[in-house]
């Protein structure tokens, strides 16, 4: 009987979260505003959760973490924590992006367009075709003025003739029903780390882990460069 | 308490150091000065990025090359005040997440003090004098600081405007001598001549502030003058870099010293990236020797930005009982004293 936890960290948005999962069943998770210390705030919600749960943190066998996109911050701070955990502690780590984190929660057997905030004028998007064969989009960045574009281009003849459920923000549903009529609307905050566990739970079951050293964040934005600081030291 | 690992990623250097109390088992950086210099200066995001990539990996090799365990570590420092907040974050998440999984202890440790400690780290066994003077010369910061015990700061004087380094960087920029600008100027001056252009010195009479921006401004004119008279050659610079240099040694070397003597201390401390400048350091020693001053300086892989210096500071805070908890946070700017 399977018996291993995986730790799964979410805090790549406004609401960020703790969840838990053992052999395969969810054991618990916290979801709260963390406003300004995030990391002080996952930390108390990790400890109140495994203290729950009675476990200890070295009893954890598998971290996940949602990789993004996000804010950029948000995402630097959870994968500092799996990824040092996964390290000092010589567990396995999974990585998975926001898009798979909303998509771990939806229903079977629709297509998916993951719709998340990024600056104030964009969205990070991802199309997830539940057609034979069809791969998944590349994760991009698309600006408001772009989206019909980007979606007559990567949706192709999927936004009329097949069912459509697009997961996104308040915000992306404004900009995208009326180029999507047909689709069905699921509205969220941010990702769930839920769904962050879920995701990751099946990828530590694949076995698809990854080396704390090499986890980075998926920004998909390059860093701002302007304007530069004087050294320090 | 005697292992203790520090974390420092306040700004372009990621780096891991394990002390035991001041003796340094070991000491990483990763320097981020390549990446930055196509920008010509830091890019907060990308140094931010960049400590996400680099911190685990130095942390392992902090530990290798002490040759201890995790298990062996006995508390944890982090830089948590004044840096960029996108790369500080990345320490403090770091440092929690090992407090947290091998329920250690830790402190949050102020990026200034750990430069205060590191005119110690040299000779571990010599006593930490208490008062002592320390001049504190960096990128971000021109301070004189009176320490009078672990812990116990005063603050003296700072700038009013530019940090010292900060005039090298921007003046290395104007010059086309690329980034970092303290290392550039301090060799280019070697070869100049320091009394070629007679630059302002801001002596601020009966306070201990500096003032470095209208020294940046001269040079500025004095550029844009020679530019259009197409007068300037490379030994022209040469003679910028020195005569400027030159200018702000002065007024280091004389307000630190004159500071020292009015709070009667007997040791006189210079640390920071600017405290590995050649230079300064020859006249501030001749200056201090006259003054009948004990000087440190520390090496120049303790004078810029390095975690030895934080476990350092922290040894002391956590000797004291002092410790932080999860709520420990990330301030951009933060005095050191008052």
């Amino acid at each position: 009987m399977e018996t291993r936890t995986l730790l799964a960290l979410e805090s790549t948005g406004p609401i960020s979260g703790v969840a838990l999962i053992q052999g395969g069943a969810l054991l618990g998770a916290i979801r709260l505003q963390h406003g300004l210390n995030l990391s002080g705030s996952l930390l108390h919600a990790t400890s109140w959760l495994l203290q729950r749960s009675q476990l200890t943190l070295p009893q954890v066998d598998a971290f996940a973490v949602d990789l993004g996109p996000g804010s950029f911050t948000g995402l630097k701070i959870g994968v500092m924590l799996a990824k040092t955990w996964a390290h000092v502690l010589e567990k396995p780590l999974v990585g998975v992006s926001a898009f798979e984190a909303c998509a771990a929660l939806a229903p079977a057997g629709i297509s998916l367009l993951v719709a998340l905030p990024a600056r104030r004028d964009a969205l990070y998007l991802q199309f997830m075709p539940k057609v034979a064969q069809a791969e998944s989009s590349p994760p991009a960045m698309v600006r408001q003025a772009h989206l019909s574009d980007w979606i007559e281009h990567t949706l192709g003849e999927a936004r009329i003739t097949h069912q459509l459920l697009v997961i996104g923000t308040a915000q992306a549903h404004e900009w995208l029903q009326p180029l999507l009529p047909d689709a069905l609307f699921q509205r969220i905050e941010t990702p769930d780390p839920v769904g962050v566990a879920w995701a990751g739970w099946q990828r530590f079951q694949a076995g698809e882990m990854v080396h704390p050293f090499s986890l980075t964040p998926l920004y998909i934005q390059p860093p701002s460069i302007t304007p530069p600081k004087p050294s320090r030291g | 308490m005697r292992l203790i690992l520090g974390i420092e990623t306040s700004c372009d250097e990621t780096s891991a150091a394990v002390v035991e109390g001041r003796r340094v088992r070991s000491s990483i950086v990763a320097s981020q000065a390549d990446l930055h210099a196509r920008w010509g200066g830091v890019v907060p995001e990308a140094a931010a990025r960049q400590h996400v990539e680099r911190l685990n990996p130095v942390l392992q090799q902090a530990l290798d090359e002490a040759g201890v365990s995790l298990r062996e570590i006995e508390g944890i420092a982090v830089t948590n005040r004044p840096g960029l907040v996108g790369a500080l974050v990345v320490g403090i998440a770091a440092a929690k997440a090992l407090a947290f999984a091998l329920n250690l202890p830790f402190v949050g440790v102020h990026h200034l003090e750990g430069h205060l400690y590191s005119a110690f780290l040299t000779d571990p066994d010599a006593p930490i004098p208490f008062p002592h003077l320390c001049l504190i010369v960096s990128g971000g910061h021109t301070e004189l600081v009176l320490a009078k015990g672990h812990g116990d700061y005063q603050l003296l004087g700072q700038t009013l405007d530019d940090a010292a380094g900060e005039a090298f960087d921007k003046v290395a920029r104007l010059l086309g001598l690329g980034y970092p600008g303290g290392p550039a100027i301090d060799r280019l001056a070697r070869t100049g001549d320091p009394s070629a252009f007679r630059f302002p010195r801001a002596w601020l009479e009966g306070s201990h502030h500096f003032s470095f921006s209208g020294l940046k401004t001269a040079v500025l004119r004095e550029v844009e003058r020679l530019r259009n008279e197409g007068t300037l050659s490379e030994a022209t610079i040469a003679d910028l870099c020195a005569s400027f240099q030159q200018a702000i040694i002065d007024v280091l070397v004389a307000k630190a010293v004159r500071a020292a003597q009015e709070w009667q201390v007997s040791v006189l401390t210079v640390v920071g990236g600017v405290a590995a400048n050649a230079a300064l350091q020859s006249q501030m020693r001749e200056a201090a020797d006259k003054a009948c001053l004990q000087l440190l300086i520390p090496p120049p892989h303790y004078c810029t930005d390095n975690a030895a210096m934080i476990a350092c500071a922290g040894y002391y805070r956590l000797l004291a009982g002092e410790r932080a908890d999860f709520d420990l946070d990330a301030h951009a700017n933060a005095p050191l004293a008052k």
